[in-house]
């Protein structure tokens, strides 16, 4: 009973968690969970008889190995949650990122093909150089090479 | 020969000891090099700077698949742009290679032209890492249907709509794999060439330890 019991439980989660894991739904289910555990845990304390019967019933021998076992589950929930959270943290920085990269290349070449001089474009330095190699004086002018948007083109993933 | 439609893609780490020979020997043969420089620490802005190449420059460090997501993105927004190449910045690859394929691409039988590592006896692989790279393409073609000999190679031709449709979300090096998905989910044509991969002492350090395939198992797995 228990081993289906965990087995199901872990098959859930990890399911759930790839599947649906951003809809409101989910979300809002996590949250129902977090306060179902607190409240476990309360009575739990409260309680220590009635954990022990509900192992009892679901054929695990003792109270505290019950717990164990469904902490066992709710630490794979936490740790799996955590990771695709940063996984879309990720995802975030690196759109900002590149969007960042790519306007400031625009800005100081225009597009790929319109590329001049480099030796003439080699006053217009990254605004957040830091290597030692450049040291132009900050705030020195960078050249817009359209007066239309460059931005507008980009690739957005 | 110029080729002045095709850019060159090089996402740049750390590599300031052979970033420049490596960028210089393209630009004798690409006239449009874009080097993505991936939050490097070392001096390898400074020496960039003096090359002929386009910087694009990440903020933070995100990795290749992220760095070749962005030269491609920058690459883009420039319409007269026909073909793309991905190349490696540690200097394995010969740019005779990645000149042919650009010329095989431009026949128009195909979309995409992937380097292989396999296809004749060039390149020597040490038995761990060739085993290694047959299980991850094997994984690979099981995966998406393709036939491919060489699943992990930094050396790729591709034409605009193949860009387009680029969509690279691994950041980390699993971004191989998710190039070859997008390829099959498309169904883009195409092709293998060989190409020779030249391991020197400096791009065996600079490399990807093999341990590293057990990340990108993951980050494949848990996408």
């Amino acid at each position: 009973m228990i081993k289906l019991l965990l087995i199901l439980g872990l098959a859930v989660v990890a399911v759930s968690m790839l599947r649906n894991r951003n809809t409101i739904r989910f979300r809002a289910g996590k949250k129902l969970l977090l306060v179902t555990f607190a409240v476990l845990a309360v009575l739990a304390v409260a309680f220590p008889d009635w954990l022990n019967d509900v192992a009892k019933s679901v054929g695990v021998g003792r109270g505290a190995d019950l717990l164990l076992y469904w902490l066992t589950v709710a630490f794979l929930f936490v740790a799996l949650n955590t990771y695709l959270k940063f996984k879309d943290y990720d995802t975030v920085l690196t759109s900002l990122s590149r969007r960042i990269a790519i306007d400031e290349a625009m800005r100081r070449y225009g597009p790929v093909s319109g590329r001049g001089d480099p030796k003439a474009l080699s006053d217009a330095p990254f605004g957040s150089t830091d290597s030692p190699g450049s040291s132009e004086s900050p705030g020195s002018p960078i050249e817009s090479v359209d007066s239309n948007d460059p931005t507008s083109a980009i690739h957005r993933p | 020969m110029s080729y002045p439609d095709t850019c060159v893609v090089i996402p740049v780490y750390n590599e300031d000891q052979v970033i420049a020979g490596v960028v210089e020997e393209v630009l004798a043969t690409f006239d449009h090099v874009v080097c993505v420089d991936d939050g490097s620490t070392d001096q390898t802005m400074a020496v960039l700077e003096k090359t002929g190449a386009t910087i694009v420059r990440h903020p933070t460090n995100l990795g290749q698949g992220a760095a070749l997501q962005t030269g491609i993105g920058y690459a883009l927004t420039d319409p007269r742009i026909r073909s793309f190449v991905t190349y490696d910045a540690d200097g394995q690859h010969q740019v005779d290679d990645a000149a042919q394929m650009v010329d095989l691409l431009e026949s128009g039988d195909f979309d995409i032209v992937f380097g292989s590592r396999f296809l004749d006896d060039r390149t020597k692989v040490g038995w761990l890492k060739r085993g290694v790279l047959k299980v991850a393409v094997r994984y690979t073609n099981a995966s998406t249907g393709l036939k491919l000999s060489d699943a992990h190679n930094g050396l790729r031709a591709f034409d605009r709509a193949v860009a387009e449709r680029l969509d690279i979300r691994m950041n980390g090096m699993a971004h191989a794999s998710e190039i070859v998905s997008t390829v099959a989910q498309a169904g883009f044509r195409y092709t293998e060439m060989p190409v020779h991969i030249v391991y020197s002492e400096y791009s065996m350090a600079k490399g990807q330890s093999l341990l590293n395939s057990v990340n990108i198992l993951f980050d494949l797995v848990f996408r």
